[in-house]
């Protein structure tokens, strides 16, 4: 096991909930690292809060009173002994101001500096940097429109359709996409108001839209000792709602050639950013044209990160934690060498019937599904009461196949074993979109949800519901019958009497 | 030879389905076949083990609001099982009578705040159609028919909040036609 050198990380604390939360106990628990949870009322007893050494009572559910609390998260990290904190993703992980309090808290905040985040929080300060540094970036204007007439000179300029974004937005937040002059009239200054309400900062920007796109990200790590490496791609273009659904590495249509490209360039930016720990450069690459262009970089360890642990057999997680404490990346980038398909179903508690609305409810009977190949990251317990206060992600399921239909065979075997009663999950939306002859060709794009047709289900299927629900009906009487103690007699009578 | 019959409406459809019981083992009738069929729960939370002839499959069956919710492969499905005598005195019923007791009271299904009414009482709608919008968790949600019909009554106002299962409108469903989508 490598020394932690230069700072000692003895017991760090977990500012984060549900799967990442676990996911990071289980690294400092490899380290011999202790760990100290938070929870709020409504994870007293989660999953997380059970697997740390300590947990501590951060506040009532709501997230802006328990998990954004960062004065009383730092407090009590210092009373329990902690030498760093971890944000894990969303929450607090790419506030520059909790990592400054935490580091002048003389505590060590895992994941980049601050000037690190701030830069690459700022869209269009991104957006200058990938230029000087040589990486694409869409046709757009690098100022921010002032007013509508200046939006127009610079949507016609660019070509419709574009799309108006927040310069402090992020994550899909903050974003327009409009069709024409006449729809720019209507809508402009109503999209600086929501803007300015949402992130404080009306600055928005024009950026072009590019219809048939991919999403596909890069994986960096960097350390203290000015070490960057990229650990290649994940593809994650099944969103709905800019809410991504499914990722893989592979991208399954990316030429080699520009998957060094691409990684290069990652490396690049995160250089100027002097970044350090784990971080993603997001591309938008145009499949027609085959071009990439910088879209944004995320500051933090993203949800998808497994993807890339199974093609490339390195511990994230862990090397954010080597790092926290001074180390060099534990390797080079010619070591790395991706190797096999990966891919991964986010299953969220929601309801398809209800337009994929969050679903609530008790989890009444959970089972994982298991076997080669297949690694699940779960936040969720048997018993969980899943609420609306937070993202609705229960579980990762990650697949791992030499090549990719092997990767696809396991997930559809994954997704029929696992076993939730109690909420509705997008377990048959993935099912579906696994069927679906875009993705099996590789070929699809950021539109793929809506392409999806709601599927009905067939006469088979019917008939086997059917005849599931009337003997399952049978069964619940004949139960009652018998707790009636009712002789074999009654039972025949009454079996007489129906016909 | 004993036998149960049984109506079971799911989508908007009816099946029939005929048990009889033959020496210790059952066998169904439905649509025109015959088959030994077998159901064993699988630890009482609705997880099941079904038995149809040789094939062997997994299904959830829970309970809610009197009828039983179906998952199928992470499909989900509504099913109602009546015995067969029970649904023809309520066919019978519906017949004789000038109210109709077909009536679909759509609820919220969580709590939120209404933000647009897209439809008005007499309103045809048709199923998928949006009716309301409600806003929960910074997100809108679209609550849409779950099969064609006319809107009878709307029990609510926009800019009103509502709670999980608060009653929303009112629907009155035309002859049950196709299965309507739940994946």
């Amino acid at each position: 096991m490598p020394k932690l050198q230069k700072r000692e990380i003895r017991r760090v604390l977990i500012a984060n909930r549900g799967e990442i939360a676990v996911r990071v106990i289980r690294a400092c628990r490899e380290l011999g690292i202790e760990t100290a949870a938070i929870f709020s009322d409504a994870d007293r007893w989660a999953l997380h809060a059970r697997m740390a050494d300590q947990a501590f009572h951060i506040g009532p559910p709501p997230a802006q009173e328990s998990y954004l609390q960062s004065d009383k998260i730092i407090q009590l990290a210092k009373r329990a002994g902690c030498d760093a904190i971890h944000p894990g993703y969303g929450f607090l992980s790419q506030n520059a101001e909790f990592a400054e309090e935490v580091e002048r808290a003389g505590l060590v905040f895992i994941g980049p500096q601050p000037e690190s985040t701030r830069l690459m929080g700022n869209k269009l300060a991104a957006r200058s940097t990938a230029q000087r540094e040589g990486v694409p970036t869409l046709p757009g204007i690098d100022e921010p429109v002032s007013d509508l007439k200046a939006a127009e000179a610079a949507a016609s300029k660019i070509g419709y359709p574009v799309l108006l974004k927040a310069a402090a937005g992020g994550g899909g937040k903050g974003m327009r996409l409009i069709e024409s002059s006449a729809e720019l009239k209507d809508s402009f200054e109503r999209a600086v108001s929501e803007v300015k309400k949402s992130f404080g900062d009306p600055a928005v920007f024009i950026e072009k839209f590019v219809a048939k796109a991919k999403h596909i990200e890069i994986q960096v790590l960097g350390d203290e000792k000015k070490n960057t490496v990229h650990l290649y791609e994940r593809e994650c273009s099944v969103q709905r709602r800019y809410q991504k659904l499914i990722e893989e590495s592979p991208a399954a249509t990316l030429k080699k050639s520009l998957r060094q490209e691409m990684g290069e360039a990652a490396v690049a930016m995160a250089r100027a950013a002097r970044y350090r720990s784990a971080g993603t450069v997001e591309f938008i690459y145009d499949a027609e044209q085959e071009r990439y262009y910088f879209l944004e970089m995320n500051t933090r360890i993203q949800v998808e990160h497994p993807v890339t642990e199974m093609t490339t057999g390195i511990d994230l997680v862990r090397e954010q934690l080597l790092i926290a404490a001074g180390n060099a990346i534990s390797f080079r980038q010619s070591e790395i060498e991706p190797r096999g398909a990966a891919i991964e179903c986010r299953i969220y508690a929601e309801d398809a019937t209800h337009d994929f609305s969050p679903s609530t409810g008790r989890i009444e009977e959970l089972v994982l599904p298991a076997g080669p190949g297949v690694r699940v990251d779960s936040g969720i317990a048997r018993g969980d009461e899943v609420t609306l206060f937070y993202d609705p992600l229960l579980m990762k399921i990650i697949t791992w196949g030499e090549d990719r239909a092997t990767a696809i065979a396991r997930m559809k075997g994954a997704l029929r074993e696992l076993t939730l009663v109690g909420i509705s999950s997008s377990i048959g939306f993935h099912l579906q979109a696994l069927r679906d002859p875009r993705f099996l060709d590789g070929s699809y794009t950021t539109d793929f949800v809506k392409g999806l047709q709601q599927e009905k289900l067939s006469q088979a299927d019917l008939e086997r519901v059917a005849l599931a629900a009337a003997l399952a009906y049978e069964h619940e009487r004949s139960s009652l019958q018998e707790t009636d103690h009712t002789s074999e007699r009654a039972q025949e009578e009454r079996w007489r009497w129906q016909s | 030879m004993a036998e149960l019959r049984y109506s079971i409406e799911l989508g908007g459809r009816w099946l029939e389905v005929t048990l009889e019981r033959e020496e210790g083992k059952i066998f169904a009738q439905i649509n025109g076949k015959r088959i030994p069929v077998e159901l064993k729960g699988l630890g009482g939370h609705g997880v099941y083990a079904l038995a149809l002839g040789d094939a062997r499959e997994s299904m959830i069956l829970t309970r809610r609001d009197g009828r039983y919710q179906a998952s199928l492969a992470g499909r989900e499905i509504s099913v109602a099982v009546e015995a067969s005598a029970i649904q023809e005195l309520r066919r019978h019923l519906k017949a004789t009578s000038t109210e109709s007791s077909a009536q679909q009271i759509i609820r919220s299904h969580m709590p939120g705040l209404i933000v647009k009414i897209r439809v008005k009482p007499g309103q045809e709608v048709k199923s998928g159609e949006g009716l309301l919008v409600i806003e929960a968790m910074k997100m809108e949600n679209e609550i849409r028919a779950p099969q064609d019909g006319v809107i009878e009554k709307i029990t609510v106002q926009e800019r009103q909040e509502v709670k999980g299962g608060q009653p929303l409108l009112v629907l009155k469903p035309t002859e049950a036609g196709e299965v309507p989508h739940e994946p």
